[in-house]
């Protein structure tokens, strides 16, 4: 009976510790949410009363829309790119025979080991030079932005590519090729079909990264090219508003809708590598 | 259907040799086994006809066409695989008609055949299911369908029935064979058992360490083996390693004499190995004496071990002098036998019977 009572011990600090860590991580995310419909200026708690003004001053803001629009492109053109080109490495590292296979697989990953902060200045630089060099304003630019997305998220594309790719049996490909396959032919019918739920998810992993990115992007964007998580960071710097946290609480939406899907798409074992 | 010709093909792993010096042919029409245990290069073979490796020389020829270094999608081969390899995100009959779109057959046409295959093994309710739904039988169906529908050159089967249970495994033999015959199509047959090689061949080609030990008809194979070791891996009966001793007599280490085709045996002093079929031999019990021509060989010991089979009874035999040999008694009406274990014995096999093979260089 005692070890009975000792076993539900420690059941309960269990659930005690788990339910202590959500407050903690969601309670900020609700205190957010809840700002976000207080009806003032200023930020008093209690509210005077609640409604949307906040969300209909979102709407009417161009900084706002103009920097959603801004993450929203850089985000899928270099999802887009960093998905192709990690699927590209991934068949090169995962079926590839070439010395230096591991190494190269091990440098792919490297982005992830520098900060934030300085892989934004050190591209800051590199684009400047280049600029100066080509005769034409590189930093600045949505494309500077882009690639410099694309550095960031080409770590998470390949490795989650390389996964599926090396789950795939390549006696598949191999049946393919004797049954009249060609090597272009059996990767559009057979590989690619098969690596779709990895392509799934490094697609809404490097959107989720690209968008919600900031410190690499603090050197990179221009007058009137602000992405949101700048502009949130502005805002803060100024005044902290209903606004913005009705900003914040958008920003987080959208992020949850994609992790949702990423869920329902491949299924949180695997995303997390639990599986058995 | 057409001739598969393999001439002194070679393949070798970083230092390791896969396949060497390896030459064979099959007819049109033919079954042939490549038989030998895990690694002795039968499925580099495979491959290397299907055109997934590449031979380091050697010549592989198909209908008389030099296809040595052809892709495979550009020769007219199609493989089975041990796994099936079924393509998981397409239905049976997506699989089956996989090749034919590759071949840019037509709608109408790649339907038809589709169909028709599909019938021919069975399946033709089953062309919407995915293979995850499907018993490992039925998987083995589509992926053979899959190969038969392209109406290959030379069917390549990779250990086709080894994932099946035994029942299943013995009824897929018939029905692949039949296939086979009924479709006139060259088919080359990795396998590891040689049971399922002796039933399903035309001809077998026993392989090991990546050369070809012995290449012949099942019943070659199995009443005159060419080594001990071809000896030992079809199971045909009793190896037994000794000296010959010139008149036509091989002594084994424990004494034991064993008489041969003086035409056939070793020379005097050479070592030699000799397989007896299990059925070859008669047994009785020591009492009766002996039987039959004295110029024949007889063994005197005491069962050991005895296994009811159906048709025939194995008696597991201790010779006096240490050495073990099988013998296989039909059982005929009498469903009672008249020996037990202990019982003293003595085996007979005529000269003939013994069937004097090249023996192994690690054996002693």
């Amino acid at each position: 009976m005692a070890r009975r009572a000792s076993i539900d011990g420690v059941r309960l600090a269990t659930l005690c510790t788990a339910a202590l860590a959500y407050v903690v991580m969601l309670a900020p995310i609700v205190a957010v949410v809840w700002l976000s419909f207080f009806d003032s200026d200023i930020i008093a708690v209690p509210p005077e009363g609640y409604s949307l003004a906040s969300y209909e001053k979102l709407l009417g803001s161009s900084e706002f829309v103009d920097g959603l629009r801004l993450s929203v492109v850089v985000a899928v053109s270099a999802t887009a790119i960093a998905v192709i080109l990690g699927t590209l490495a991934s068949i090169g590292i995962v079926r590839g025979r070439f010395p230096g296979r591991d190494w190269l697989a091990t440098f792919f990953l490297m982005p992830l080991t520098v900060p934030g902060v300085v892989l934004g200045l050190a591209i800051y630089i590199f684009f400047f030079k280049v600029g100066a060099a080509l005769g034409f304003r590189v930093v600045g630019t949505a494309t500077a932005l882009v690639l410099a997305h694309v550095v960031l998220t080409l770590p998470w594309t390949i490795r989650f590519t390389s996964v599926g790719l090396a789950a795939i049996d390549r006696n598949l490909e191999d049946a393919a090729m004797t049954l009249g396959a060609r090597p272009l032919g059996t990767f559009l019918h057979v590989t690619l079909p098969l690596m779709r739920p990895s392509l799934v998810a490094a697609s809404i992993f490097a959107f989720l990264t690209s968008y919600n990115a900031l410190e690499i992007s603090l050197f990179l964007v221009g007058p009137g090219r602000t992405t949101i998580p700048i502009v949130l960071l502005q805002r803060i710097a100024w005044n902290f508003d209903p606004t913005v946290a009705a900003m914040a609480t958008v920003q987080v939406a959208i992020s949850a809708v994609a992790l949702l899907a990423l869920t329902r798409v491949v299924g949180a074992d695997r995303i997390f590598g639990t599986q058995r | 259907m057409a001739r598969l010709g393999v001439v002194g093909i070679t393949k070798a792993f970083g230092t390791a040799v896969g396949v060497r010096d390896v030459s064979f042919t099959a007819r049109e029409g033919e079954f042939v086994s490549l038989l030998g245990p895990s690694g002795c290069g039968k499925t580099t073979t495979l491959r290397m006809i299907a055109g997934l490796l590449i031979p380091d020389a050697g010549r592989i020829e198909i209908g008389g066409e030099d296809v040595t270094t052809l892709p495979p999608y550009r020769r007219s081969t199609s493989l089975v695989f041990q796994n099936y390899a079924l393509f998981p995100h397409m239905t049976v009959h997506g699989n089956v008609a996989f090749g034919l779109r590759m071949h840019d057959v037509t709608k109408d046409e790649t339907r038809r055949r589709v169909d028709d295959i599909l019938a021919m093994v069975g399946l033709a309710e089953l062309g919407g299911r995915y293979p995850r739904q499907l018993s490992g039988g039925q998987q083995q169906r589509v992926a053979l369908a899959r190969s038969l529908v392209l109406q290959p050159s030379v069917l390549l089967l990779d250990e086709p029935l080894s994932n099946l249970d035994a029942k299943l495994r013995e009824e897929m033999r018939v029905e692949l064979r039949l296939i086979q015959q009924r479709l006139r199509i060259t088919a080359i047959f990795v396998t590891h058992d040689q049971e399922e090689a002796l039933a399903i061949s035309d001809r077998i080609i026993v392989m090991r360490s990546g050369g070809i030990e012995q290449d012949g008809s099942p019943g070659e194979l199995f009443n005159r083996p060419r080594t001990e070791f071809v000896a030992r891996f079809m199971g045909a009966g009793n190896v037994l390693t000794g000296t010959w001793n010139g008149d036509g007599v091989l002594r084994t280490q424990s004494g034991l004499e064993i008489r041969a085709d003086r035409s056939k045996a070793g020379a005097a002093g050479s070592r030699g190995a000799v397989s007896v079929r299990a059925q070859s031999i008669r047994i009785s019990p020591a009492s009766v004496g002996a039987h039959g021509a004295l110029s024949g060989n007889a063994a005197a010991g005491s069962i050991e071990f005895l296994s009811y089979r159906g048709s025939f009874w194995v008696c597991g035999v201790r010779l006096k002098g240490g050495d073990y040999m099988q013998v296989h008694m039909p059982t005929g009406d009498d469903e009672n036998l008249s020996l037990k274990t202990g019982d003293a014995v003595t085996l007979y096999w005529e000269p003939r019977h013994t069937v004097p093979t090249i023996p192994d260089k690690a054996s002693t």
